[in-house]
């Protein structure tokens, strides 16, 4: 049986620190996905209490869940929780992980401590587990825009098709690159125009195109 | 199938809302008014937390229930013609009441996920402002993309605003003017949704929802 226990600092409030924490828009850029992995979403009312659980894809693609429950807030300086993986990298203990913020200097001292764990590849396993989740926080409490699998999600969900979620991606890439709006604009109009254009026959094969592409990188093929 | 635009046709990639002023003849806005106040359905809210302390109720509905839910609320057709998208099949249009004190916390609308945890955002949420107090303060529809804040919509009275289905977003607490439910900040809106036949057939074809349940129609 052993704990684990980590530090940060971040050049920010502790208050700072704790609204990415507790303000549900903040803290899905940065909690749950494990390193190379990309968290899908969240059910349930952790706010109240209730038990939630987390669906995170690992970096093989695998479904992960995450099941959880905070058991005390402490509002600007951190909060307690239970937590328990179904399998994989992360295993299956039950343990438990208390967060605390500290002001340290002109930032915030950040502590993780969580176990029991049955076996010290586990605890390693977690100790990569947060410093991808905290060095995620750290990077949203600092204002980052940190890139979330949700809101592309969401967004994406007004496209469809598969030649419609091909432009989704170019898209919004081009927006994240920087493009500037006038030009993302024109691009828009002209691929809108353009593709409306192709046949239902050509789209539905180049549907099909994009569709076993995907899946032949997905499953490490191509 | 063809390629079709994104939202229907109704947004771009950087547009995430319309505003139109004058929606309605103003006859209509206050028909509105009187059937929503003199509602038997009217309660405490049956939407989630971030609506707590608001009043309404919901109507959900398919598309092909639409003239149902204009037989059985024929005051709300002009909205329901002016707001829903035809890509769209199925609503759930709810008028939401908010007094002094009280907001709606930032959200996403997912209203529809009480049908089934897979039915994610809707495509778009139209909202027609029913009833502004002259002395409103607060109130303000805020809305936020990837956390930054795009638009903040003061209610103006009898306006349509449309806004993308993926916007985060939140009712400012009203601070003055609407001190009882009468007086309240009145909007009627409708989250609209695109949804694949499988999931579509989790959605009833036509159910009235309050605080104290589903109501028998």
């Amino acid at each position: 049986m052993s704990e684990l226990s980590m530090e940060w600092w971040v050049a920010q409030r502790p208050e700072r620190v704790f609204a990415a924490i507790e303000d549900p828009f903040q803290m899905r850029r940065w909690y749950g996905a494990v390193p190379g992995g990309q968290r899908l979403g969240e059910v349930g009312d952790a706010d109240a209490g209730e038990p939630f659980q987390v669906n995170v894809l690992d970096v093989k693609g695998v479904l992960r869940t995450q099941t959880g429950r905070i058991l005390e807030v402490f509002p600007g300086r951190g909060f307690s929780m239970e937590l328990a993986w179904d399998g994989g990298e992360l295993g299956s203990d039950t343990t438990r992980l208390s967060m605390k913020l500290e002001p340290s200097g002109d930032g915030t001292r950040i502590e993780v401590r969580q176990g029991p764990f049955s076996s010290p590849e586990l605890l390693e396993a977690y100790r990569a587990y947060w410093e991808a989740n905290v060095g995620r926080l750290i990077r949203v409490a600092s204002g980052e825009a940190v890139p979330c699998f949700e809101e592309f999600w969401e967004e994406s969900g007004g496209y469809v098709e598969p030649l419609g979620l091909a432009a989704y991606t170019v898209l919004a890439g081009m927006k994240e690159a920087g493009v500037p709006p006038e030009t993302l604009a024109q691009l828009e109009e002209t691929l809108y125009t353009h593709l409306a254009r192709v046949p239902e026959e050509t789209a539905g094969v180049l549907g099909a195109v994009l569709r076993e592409r995907l899946k032949g990188m997905l499953s490490g093929g191509g | 199938m063809r390629f079709q635009p994104p939202w229907g046709g109704a947004f771009r990639l950087q547009t995430y809302f319309h505003r139109k002023l004058d929606a309605l003849p103003p006859s209509d806005i206050e028909a509105m008014r009187s059937v929503i106040l003199g509602s038997s359905l009217l309660g405490e809210t049956n939407l989630t937390s971030q609506f707590s302390g608001t009043y309404g109720f919901s109507v959900t509905f398919q598309r092909e229930a639409l003239s149902d839910v204009k037989d059985r609320f024929p005051t709300f057709a002009p909205f329901l013609d002016a707001a829903l998208l035809p890509v769209c099949n199925a609503f759930l249009l709810n008028p939401l009441l908010i007094q002094n004190g009280r907001g709606v916390e930032a959200h996403l609308d997912k209203s529809m996920m009480y049908y089934g945890d897979t039915i994610g955002c809707p495509v778009a949420v139209s909202v027609l402002y029913i009833q502004v107090p002259e002395q409103l303060a607060g109130g303000e529809l805020r809305l936020y993309h990837r956390g930054e804040r795009v638009a903040a919509l003061a209610p103006r009275p009898n306006s349509l605003v449309t806004f993308r289905g993926d916007m985060a977003h939140e009712v400012i607490a009203v601070e003055s003017g609407a001190p009882e439910l009468s007086a309240a900040r009145i909007s009627l809106v409708v989250e609209q949704y695109r949804l694949p036949e499988e999931l579509l057939a989790r959605v009833p074809r036509m159910e009235l929802r309050t605080r104290a349940g589903t109501v028998m129609i």
